[in-house]
């Protein structure tokens, strides 16, 4: 790329926004690659990537590889290897595609409360979780990642859509505060 | 200032705050009251009697029930119309007037409709305004002088209202003792509790009954804090629907804006209580008559005398309990025993309200305030909306949920505890309720182990299934009470829609003995109280009408809500996702208008969209077409799936070319269209319609997912990973030639329906289209989506020596229009099937079966029996005779027949005046015999007038060979 072309996700430059006992924080820049179990690989990729439909985990080079429909994953972060992540494996980046936002801290569950119908208690999300969900009536992947300790949400949604989704979420953690 | 004569010294258990008056003006004269006091306990200790008039008749209202039920102090506050004054806490500052009065209270001029008292009965509306009809337009103005209720300033902005989601495992609907006691049970036992309770306080009647009521709710409330129940205090579950899915209402958390809490429970515990009904008798809405737990209300919880000398009709302990309250507060009381046989006929006075009661052995008394205990409704609402039935119990004169474990009795997942279930002592009581709770929790535990198994993202469930234990509650006693719902005089039933017991009884007499024909001919039930005070008296009168038992005329339907909410309140926070491309604050800083064109904010144009045609059509333009939907389509069977979807072939396109296809449904109707390009030799970009992206997606899924499951292809939406940008004008390979990298854009390299991949202004991963929707030479350039403001600065940079400059979504359609192209879902409509849209030349019959191919078949060879393509409309450019005349879209082409009457044959689909050719052009839908070249039509303008207008020979009203686009 150009010196000069910046990536520009759903805001030019970051945006974080804060209340009492919880932030969000524009991540969208964040590299983006879908995996896709190819048809003859029998299992390989699933058992390769070693993430169920629903989960998540992270590997040692810090990407979360996130579970998002039976046999597809969200790989989340900048991979060591850019190679393919297992044979077999279809890929399509989206890192351009999706925005991605984290909400973090002990009151983000009640924020995300004002927003999504998810059920997002301890047994029903735990950390690790990962499903789609109406945020804000947006379509998105909402993967439960904490952070020291602290609940902490990456929220994906279609990149145009990211705007909108991120105000909604400051909007309705402004109300509760 | 008015003065409080009505105020009682301080007493236990009262919720004012005395050291903090409140100054307020009650129909523009100064009021005070206190923190704590309800807008109507404030007002009753004033000295005020009379609050409103009724709906129909305009006759003084005054305190019935004193709460959040109460029909007759529904206010005005400032610009709030229909407030509950008797559930309203008091400001400081409020505006406080009367409503449905006019031109004020006391002398309201709309009373005079009671002197037509007997010609307004029942279906008077219906029996007089119905003819003729030609008056109804006037007859509306008139009675829309006499709708009910406050007044609202339109131009007033709209309030916020909020929402959340809650997912507890057990909700208890009312927090009485039993409902305290089954929300304390269930959360010691290891369940999330919310309680909800329709008062601004928990405890239910022991708030105003006695120092050992009090303490017993305050040590209830105690024991729910202490096992981490959430209370919501002033809130009510407005609804239940399937697997306990309940709306539940806070009137103002903390403080703030009205909540929409939509909560899923595992269970529902109903423990709403008892509402006590008034009996029926000449002047029983006459201000002065009361409920006794209105009365015990404001004696107990607000100080407030209700009256001075004093009669109490009593038929159970509540009324009983109400004298004794009214003897210690200093007024004198007569305590007539409905028990024993007594009741009251008549209740005389004024306007102003009660004056004497006279009883049914003809002892008349001079009163004030007249007291009624006489029997209550269960409002079993919640239960209802749950498949119960109600059912009647004559011994106890009240309605009971079905008993559980019968046929239409309680379910699994939802229990009854407390009064709506039974009497007994408060030990009782709460024995019930903490039995209802450990059964709450205990089938809550059961259904969130399956729940947890049961999905993916969810935790493993710790242990074995819980079971799913039996009901084996013991149940409540009923206690003996008398059946009193009518004297032997009539009076009002529904005190909110005015409806006597003479107009159910005239009702029934005219053929409506269905309770529910009744409540929708009369509208009994159907006002602010929402039945809650009138559904037995209904049902009864009605009984007694017919000649038939309360259990056999059963009740009406109950339905959500429980209590009348706001609209507001129901919408809860209004999301309206919008979506805007990467290039949004480009666009913004360059001038834009915008439009929103399904969710997206588009450019709609930058100042002069004429100026932009022109400067298409002379330079070069760059158009920000990222709403395109964008699908990546990848896999070995990725060309079985295109030549399914499509009518059009697609096994033989070269890797580097692109193609127009155009998607049918099954019955043959235009779905989409688009162009789509084969990068490889199992890979292929889509693209869709901006506006049937996503329709398209679910379209594509739908067939994969259930017709083709083995199909070994694999669809990824790729519409926000790129911004596309459409380059367009004759100079827009010079513009290209500048800022590619990888790819020839020579006419002999780069041809026309190409795509090439590669760099655009250093930007790597880029697809190049040569396509043109505008009829010009032009590119589309698909980047990543994270790079595109930079390759847009980069082409206008690059381009300003060649006059490049944005256009927008007007200067696109107009060229396009110029050039005949048609949009799916404006040119074509639900019924357009792809022959009507010129697209015989698309529809490939020799391949295999596709999506729409019988119904395509049968419209271009014609249906055995059927017609043929003749019968189809046909799409056409159309140029008015008229250069400047427009004719806007939509108007309707007509044709005149052998006898000179017009009838439709067309219409007008899109039309624009064009800077390039200096006149109006149109597309529109024609019957086919009027399609032909030359034709003559006749477009019938907004105004009514006729415009000559001609059938041109090609769509394309610009450059129809097509030179300049394969320029």
């Amino acid at each position: 790329m150009p010196e000069q072309a910046e990536f520009t996700g759903p805001f030019a430059g970051t945006r974080e926004v804060s209340g009492t006992g919880w932030s969000l924080r524009d991540q969208s820049p964040t590299p983006k690659l879908l995996v896709y179990e190819d048809f003859e690989s029998d299992g390989l990729v699933r058992g390769l990537l070693g993430v169920a439909f629903g989960t998540s985990t992270t590997e040692p080079d810090g990407v979360l590889v996130c579970g998002v429909r039976p046999g597809e994953w969200l790989l989340l972060g900048e991979r060591s290897d850019p190679g393919p992540p297992a044979s077999g494996a279809v890929t399509v980046d989206l890192t351009h595609g999706l925005a991605m936002f984290r909400l973090t801290g002990p009151a983000a569950r009640d924020v995300l409360a004002a927003v999504c119908s998810i059920d997002t208690s301890e047994e029903m999300l735990p950390n690790g979780a990962v499903c789609g969900a109406s945020v804000a009536r947006v379509a998105c992947t909402l993967a439960r990642n904490d952070v020291a300790g602290e609940p902490s949400y990456l929220i994906l949604s279609q990149r145009s859509s990211g705007r909108y989704l991120f105000e909604a979420l400051g909007d309705a953690g402004g109300s509760r505060t | 200032m008015r003065v409080s004569p009505n105020r009682l010294p301080p007493r236990p258990g009262e919720v004012i705050h005395r050291e903090r008056m409140l100054e307020f003006t009650w129909n523009g004269r100064a009021v005070a009251g206190f923190e704590g006091d309800t807008i109507v306990s404030a007002l009753a200790a004033s000295g005020c009697r009379v609050f409103s008039r009724s709906m129909k008749y305009h006759r003084p209202r005054g305190i019935l029930t004193a709460d959040y039920w109460d029909p007759n102090t529904l206010l005005q506050v400032g610009e709030e119309p229909n407030v509950r004054g008797g559930h309203r806490l008091l400001e400081a500052g409020m505006a406080v007037s009367a409503q449905n009065a006019w031109p004020s209270l006391r002398w309201d001029a709309k009373a005079l409709t009671a002197l037509g008292g007997r010609a307004l009965s029942a279906g008077f509306y219906y029996k007089t305004f119905m003819r003729p009809r030609w008056l109804w337009p006037a007859y509306e103005k008139v009675l829309a002088r006499f709708a009910p209720g406050g007044v609202i300033d339109p131009d007033d902005l709209p309030r916020r209202h909020e929402k959340r989601y809650a997912h507890p495992d057990v909700v208890v609907a009312g927090g009485g003792p039993a409902g305290l006691a089954a929300a304390v049970a269930a959360a010691r036992a290891g369940a999330r509790v919310l309680l909800v309770e329709h008062e601004r306080a928990t405890g239910g009647h022991l708030r105003w009954s006695g120092e050992s009521g009090r303490a017993a709710a305050v040590e209830l409330a105690d024991a729910a804090h202490a096992a981490g129940v959430e209370i919501l205090t002033d809130a009510t579950v407005c609804g239940r629907w399937e697997d306990n899915w309940l709306g539940i209402v806070e009137r103002a958390p903390a403080g703030g804006p009205e909540c929409l809490v939509k909560a899923r429970a595992k269970v529902l515990v109903v423990a709403a209580g008892l509402i006590e009904r008034p009996y029926v008798f000449g002047g029983n809405d006459r201000p002065g008559v009361m409920l006794s737990q209105g009365v015990r209300r404001l004696l107990n919880l607000w100080s407030v005398r209700p009256g001075t000398n004093a009669m109490v009709l009593s038929a159970n302990e509540a009324g009983d309990d109400a004298a004794a309250d009214l003897d210690a507060a200093g007024v004198a009381v007569e305590l007539v025993d409905a028990r024993g046989g007594r009741t009251v006929t008549a209740a005389e006075g004024s306007s102003r309200g009660v004056e004497r009661v006279v009883l049914s052995d003809g002892t008349r008394l001079d009163v004030d305030l007249l007291v009624t205990a006489t029997g209550w409704t269960a409002p079993t609402t919640l239960l209802n909306m749950a498949g119960v039935r109600p059912t009647y119990d004559p011994s106890a004169a009240r309605f009971f949920p079905a008993v559980p474990g019968s046929p239409q009795g309680e379910s699994g997942t939802v229990l009854s505890t407390g009064g709506i279930a039974g009497d007994g002592s408060l030990d009782e009581l709460v024995s019930h309720g903490e039995a209802t709770g450990r059964l709450a929790a205990a089938r809550a535990a059961n259904l969130a182990h399956r729940l947890q198994v049961a999905t993916a993202w969810a935790a493993p469930p710790l242990g074995p299934e819980p079971p799913f234990p039996p009901d084996e509650r013991e149940p409540l006693d009923r206690d003996p009470h008398p059946e009193l719902y009518r004297s032997s005089s009539d009076g009002i039933v529904d005190l909110s829609e005015d409806v006597s017991s003479r107009d159910l009884r005239n009702a029934a007499a005219e053929g409506f003995d269905s309770v529910e024909l009744v409540k929708r001919w009369t509208t009994a039930t159907m006002g602010s109280a929402q039945g809650k005070l009138e559904t037995v008296n209904t049902v009864a009168t009605l009984a007694e009408a017919t000649g038939s038992t309360v259990a056999e005329v059963g009740t009406t339907t109950w339905r959500p809500p429980f209590a009348p909410v706001t609209l507001g309140a129901l919408a809860g926070r209004m999301f309206e996702p919008v979506r805007v491309s990467v290039l949004h604050d480009l666009h913004v800083a360059a001038g834009m208008t915008p439009i929103q064109a399904g969710q997206w904010i588009r450019p709609e144009h930058y100042g002069d969209p004429e100026a932009e045609v022109r400067n298409v059509r002379a330079n070069v333009g760059i158009i920000d077409v990222s709403p395109l939907g964008k699908l990546d389509v990848r896999g070995p069977a990725a060309t079985d799936l295109l030549s399914l979807l499509y009518v059009n072939k697609w096994r033989r396109l070269a890797v580097g070319s692109v193609r127009y296809g155009v998607m049918c449904a099954e019955d043959g109707v235009i779905l989409d269209d688009g162009v789509t390009g084969r990068l490889g030799e199992d890979h292929y970009l889509m693209s869709t319609t901006s506006s049937g992206a996503g329709t398209m997606e679910v379209w594509i899924q739908n067939w994969l997912q259930t017709e083709h499951p083995d199909w070994r292809v694999r669809v990824t939406p790729v519409t926000d990973a790129f911004t596309s940008v459409n380059v367009a004008g004759p100079r827009s390979r010079t513009l290209l030639e500048r800022l590619v990298e990888g790819v020839d854009p020579s006419p002999e390299a780069f041809k026309y329906m190409q795509v090439r991949t590669g760099a655009v202004a250093g930007v790597a991963g880029c697809v190049m289209w040569r396509i043109g929707f505008t009829g010009e030479l032009s590119y589309e350039l698909h980047v990543p989506a994270g790079y595109g403001p930079h390759v847009w600065q980069a082409l206008l940079d690059a381009g300003d020596d060649l006059g490049v400059a944005p256009f927008g979504l007007e200067a696109q359609r107009i060229m396009r229009l110029e050039k005949g192209h048609f949009i799916v879902g404006q040119d074509t409509d639900a019924l357009t099937k792809a022959p009507t849209a010129g697209l015989e030349w698309l529809i490939k019959l020799d391949k295999q079966d596709f999506t729409g191919r019988p119904e395509l078949q049968w419209a271009l060879e014609g249906e055995p029996g059927a017609a043929g393509p003749e019968a189809l409309p046909r799409l056409v450019a159309v140029q008015p005779t008229e250069p400047g005349y427009v004719p806007p879209e939509a108007c309707q082409i007509v044709a005149a027949g052998p006898d000179g009457t017009e009838r439709i044959i067309g219409r007008i689909t899109s039309s624009r005046f064009s800077p390039t050719l200096e006149r109006s052009i149109c597309l529109a839908q024609v019957e086919a015999t009027h399609a032909s070249p030359e034709t003559a039509l006749t477009v019938v303008g907004t105004d009514g007038r006729r415009h000559r207008a001609v059938v041109m020979a090609h769509h394309a009203h610009f450059d129809p060979g097509g030179e300049r686009l394969r320029g």
